[in-house]
């Protein structure tokens, strides 16, 4: 069953009774109505029959029929009521008739005044009594007779119903009337009882709700004519006690966050300056750092006595530990000063690729490890210099882990997607550590944080710059046979020029041509010419472009390639040491080392198409750097410059 | 003189027009010194008493109990009528009882004489007579004729219509003269019969101030008083000695007129009219 509204009940539990009490009235009333009718009806009968037998006395004792007969014929013309009229004898003989009398026969004659009911008449029977008259009883002997009423004869009054049933049926549409009004009356002050009622609380129904749906301001408004004062004012006090509590639950809430706002901000002030500090140290760090890589890699290649071979590696080995810790510590800080800046463009994986392979093939090849590309004619769009980077730390990553087996980089396609995979058949993760590594400063099989192993940083920086570059990046691994590190790219816009010949890029082959190396440090200096000639080049060191020109005359040789730092004694800038090398000796490569990042120098660079490294530069970068230029100046370029960290 | 002797006033009732008449007869007996007991006739015999020397009734209902007495003191009646003096009259006589009575009926002398002074042009006296009132026919008759007066009369009888005699009678006179007969006048027919004689036209003449009440022209009658005293008067004579007259005619009378009635019959009097005629009759009556 439908539930009753709550006003359908209001208004039901206030008309019903109404309703009872005005029809329980108007039976009363009409019953009551009824009888004082028929009372009324009785009596007049009654007074009318008793008149006529007053006025009819004289007419039966003196036994004038005619004048009987004129009596009740008048009596029945007087009203249109009377059915009937007769006067009897007092032995019951008729002595005078009007009308017809609905009634058979002659009426039951007995002492007193009779009124009855018959067919739909109301019938009286007065006796015509004697009307006593005082006389002194003495003087006439009737002394003691008495003057009880003698009986001359009876008046018989008929009268019709017909006029009280209409009267009756008057009443009983006047009661049908009145009660129909009584519940209208009723139904009408049950509405607007209703809506004093039933409109508040709906009312007060929506305000809970709005209070539920967390509206602390909203307030019951008080209704003068509402039933139910009370109620509002308690929804209201309640609304009101929520609201003070949730506002003070707020203000807590914000004093906590803003403390802990002001505490993270502290952090960060203090992580940013510990950034700058660091970004700041990396310049003066990296000189000597550089230079120190250059003379180890060339100390490696010099012969030595049999005692001293493994001493020299160790150095070798702890030199470019150094140069990993300190490279990955400077990534780090610069994210951290939120130095790095995402560039996405279009470039052919192939390229990217095949530097790594030049700059890996040497190490892995002093590991005894097989480092096998497989390069796809696929072009990407994304960063390149931070793409390499990541890549360049699975790969390193790889190489550390691993001790025998292999790497694998390779490319796949997944619709407009290249996912890049590295390969090895390393150690493994541990399926509990999967999550772990991308943290900072997280080493696996490192307890005894040995520094050769890396700092733990190389896969956080990955992730900071996945989440920069906003790729999604992973790792698949089992445990004992190998891991898969993969990062996924979106497809590219293959753009004009030619790729890479990947094929005449190997690490083990002679590197021929005229080096000119601008340096301003003099350690920096030694440590270049020495490595370079190491590779079979002739390196020619100057300290400015007039002074490199001069020397390149005396030796009679052009330059193929110019290495310059980015700052030179007396002021003059590397890029335009490069440019004026440039007009003397035709289009000839330059490759920009700096130790500072700043961007203008990234832009000027690669707006020349130079080449620009940045120190410490590892010997092995830079033999495969040197190798690539000098490569391509025989055939002559026509892509974009390299863009390295 | 009569002094410890006792007279009873026996009333029909106490009250009213018999303790009217009884005072006015203890005032005459009080005179000659004798002690009057008055009461209703069922108390004074009812207690035992001292036996009078006299009773006086005073009513028809004291005299009809008292007959009926085992009562022997000499009795005298008043304030009743002639016929229901007689009606026991017979019995106190079987009884050896001195009885005698001052009734209220008028001597058909008087009677007649006023309806000369009072309606000289109305000569056809009409008269109801009933079974107790039937008697006195022979002797109204002579009298009316000695007057030069015609008497038409109708007879009726108990249980029977009295409007049959009524309306024969009412058509021939030119008045209605009633006598006491409570067969043919009582509460219950006066009223029909007043209104017959109105219809009529003819004025009825009654014999109690009530009468003039009701609507009779005329009526000739005896206080209870009168009676009263004239009762009294002969107690008196009794007490002194002298033996119990025979019954008498009251003494003293009244004249009752309605003038509202005469007015209505279109009949001429003036005011003083009635008192001048009850001095006419009185001075005739004392005439030796």
């Amino acid at each position: 069953m439908k539930p009753i509204s709550l006003r359908a009940r209001m208004l039901l539990s206030t008309i019903m009774p109404a309703i009872l009490v005005a029809l329980a009235l108007a039976a009363i009333l009409l019953d009551r109505q009824y009888h004082s009718l028929d009372e009324a009806m009785q009596a007049r009968v009654r007074a009318d029959a008793r008149q006529l037998a007053s006025t009819a006395e004289f007419g039966v004792f003196a036994g004038n029929r005619e004048a009987l007969q004129a009596l009740v014929r008048a009596a029945q013309a007087g009203d249109g009521g009377v059915v009937a009229v007769s006067i009897y004898d007092a032995a019951g003989a008729p002595l005078a008739v009007s009308g017809v009398s609905t009634l058979p026969q002659v009426p039951p004659v007995a002492a007193g005044e009779q009124v009855f009911l018959q067919d739909n008449a109301t019938i009286a029977v007065v006796p015509i009594l004697r009307s006593p008259l005082p006389v002194d009883d003495f003087y006439s002997g009737s002394e003691g007779m008495g003057s009880a009423g003698q009986i001359d004869g009876y008046v018989v009054f008929e009268m019709s119903r017909r006029s009280l049933e209409d009267e009756r049926s008057r009443e009983l549409l006047l009661g049908v009337g009145i009660a129909l009004a009584g519940a209208f009356l009723a139904a009408w002050l049950a509405l607007s009882l209703a809506r004093g009622v039933v409109r508040p609380i709906l009312h007060i129904s929506d305000v809970v709700d709005r209070i539920g749906q967390g509206d602390t301001t909203a307030r019951v408004k008080p209704d003068a004519a509402s039933a139910m004062p009370g109620l509002e004012d308690g929804i209201n006090n309640m609304a009101q006690r929520i609201g003070f509590t949730q506002e003070f639950l707020i203000q807590q809430i914000e004093a906590a966050t803003a403390e802990l706002r002001e505490r993270k901000e502290e952090a960060e002030r203090a992580n940013s300056a510990k950034s700058r500090f660091v970004a700041a140290a990396s310049h003066d760090l990296r000189q000597p750092s550089h230079a120190l890589g250059l003379f180890v890699s060339q100390l490696v290649r010099l012969p030595h006595p049999p005692e001293v071979q493994p001493l020299v590696e160790h150095i070798d080995a702890s030199v470019q530990a150094l140069q990993d810790l300190l490279e990955a510590l400077l990534d780090n800080s610069r994210i951290d000063a939120g130095l790095v800046v995402a560039k996405p463009t279009d470039f052919p994986l192939t390229d990217l690729f095949a530097r790594l392979g030049l700059e890996y093939t040497g190490p892995a090849e002093e590991k005894h490890l097989d480092l096998r590309i497989r390069y796809r004619d696929l072009w990407v769009h994304t960063d390149p210099r931070l793409l390499e980077r990541i890549l360049m730390n699975f790969i390193g990553n790889a190489l550390r882990y691993t001790a025998r087996g292999g790497i694998l980089l390779a490319s796949r396609r997944r619709g407009d997607k290249v996912r890049i995979q590295v390969w090895d058949t390393g150690a493994g993760i541990p399926a509990e550590h999967l999550q772990d590594i991308f943290s900072e400063y997280v080493q696996l099989g490192n307890p005894e944080r040995n520094r050769a192993k890396g700092l733990g940083l190389g896969l956080a920086i990955c992730d900071r710059l996945a989440q920069l570059l906003k790729l999604p990046l992973g790792v698949v691994s089992e445990p004992g046979r190998g891991s898969m590190f993969w990062i996924e790219v979106p497809l590219g816009v293959v753009r004009e020029g030619k790729a890479v010949d990947v094929t005449a890029l190997t690490s083990s082959a002679e590197i021929d041509g005229t080096v000119v190396v601008l340096e301003g440090d003099e350690m920096g200096s030694a440590g270049m010419i020495g490595l370079i000639a190491g590779w079979g080049c002739r390196a020619i060191g100057a300290t400015s472009s007039v002074d490199a020109m001069t020397l390149c005359e005396e030796a009679g040789k052009a330059p193929d390639l110019v290495i310059t730092d980015s700052r030179l004694p007396g002021g003059e800038d590397g890029v335009a040491a490069g440019l004026v090398l440039r007009r003397r000796y035709g289009n000839i490569p330059v490759l920009i080392l700096s130790a500072d990042t700043d961007d203008r120098l990234v832009a000027s660079t690669a707006r020349r198409h130079f080449s620009l490294l940045v120190k410490p530069v590892r010997p092995g970068k830079l033999r495969a750097t040197v190798q690539q230029m000098l490569a391509e100046r025989k055939a002559p370029p026509g892509g974009d410059a390299e863009n390295p960290v | 003189m009569a002094a410890g002797e006792v007279v009873w006033l026996a009333l029909s009732d106490s009250g009213g027009a018999y303790a009217e008449a009884a005072e006015a007869a203890r005032r005459e007996i009080q005179r000659s010194g004798a002690t009057v007991e008055m009461q209703p006739w069922q108390q004074l015999l009812a207690a035992e008493r001292t036996p009078p020397q006299l009773v006086i009734a005073i009513g028809g209902s004291a005299y009809t109990g008292l007959v009926e007495s085992d009562l022997r003191a000499p009795l005298l009646a008043t304030l009743l009528p002639r016929v229901v003096f007689e009606r026991h009259a017979e019995r106190a006589a079987r009884q050896g009882r001195a009885a005698s009575a001052v009734y209220l009926d008028q001597p058909p002398s008087r009677l007649l004489d006023l309806l000369r002074l009072a309606l000289p042009e109305r000569r056809r006296i009409g008269v109801i007579f009933g079974p107790e009132s039937r008697q006195w026919a022979p002797s109204l008759r002579s009298a009316i004729a000695e007057r030069g007066m015609v008497l038409t009369s109708a007879e009726t009888a108990a249980g029977r219509s009295l409007f049959p005699a009524l309306q024969d009678l009412i058509d021939d006179s030119d008045l209605l003269l009633a006598l006491p007969d409570p067969y043919v006048f009582n509460s219950l027919t006066v009223q029909n019969i007043l209104t017959a004689t109105y219809r009529r036209r003819i004025p009825l003449i009654g014999y109690s101030p009530a009468y003039i009440k009701a609507g009779a022209l005329l009526a000739i009658y005896s206080t209870p008083a009168q009676v009263g005293a004239q009762a009294g008067e002969i107690a008196r004579a009794v007490l002194a000695g002298r033996p119990l007259p025979a019954v008498q005619a009251p003494r003293e009378f009244s004249i009752g007129f309605n003038a509202d009635v005469a007015r209505s019959l279109g009949i001429a009097v003036g005011a003083d009219a009635p008192e001048k005629w009850a001095e006419q009759l009185r001075l005739k009556e004392r005439a030796p």
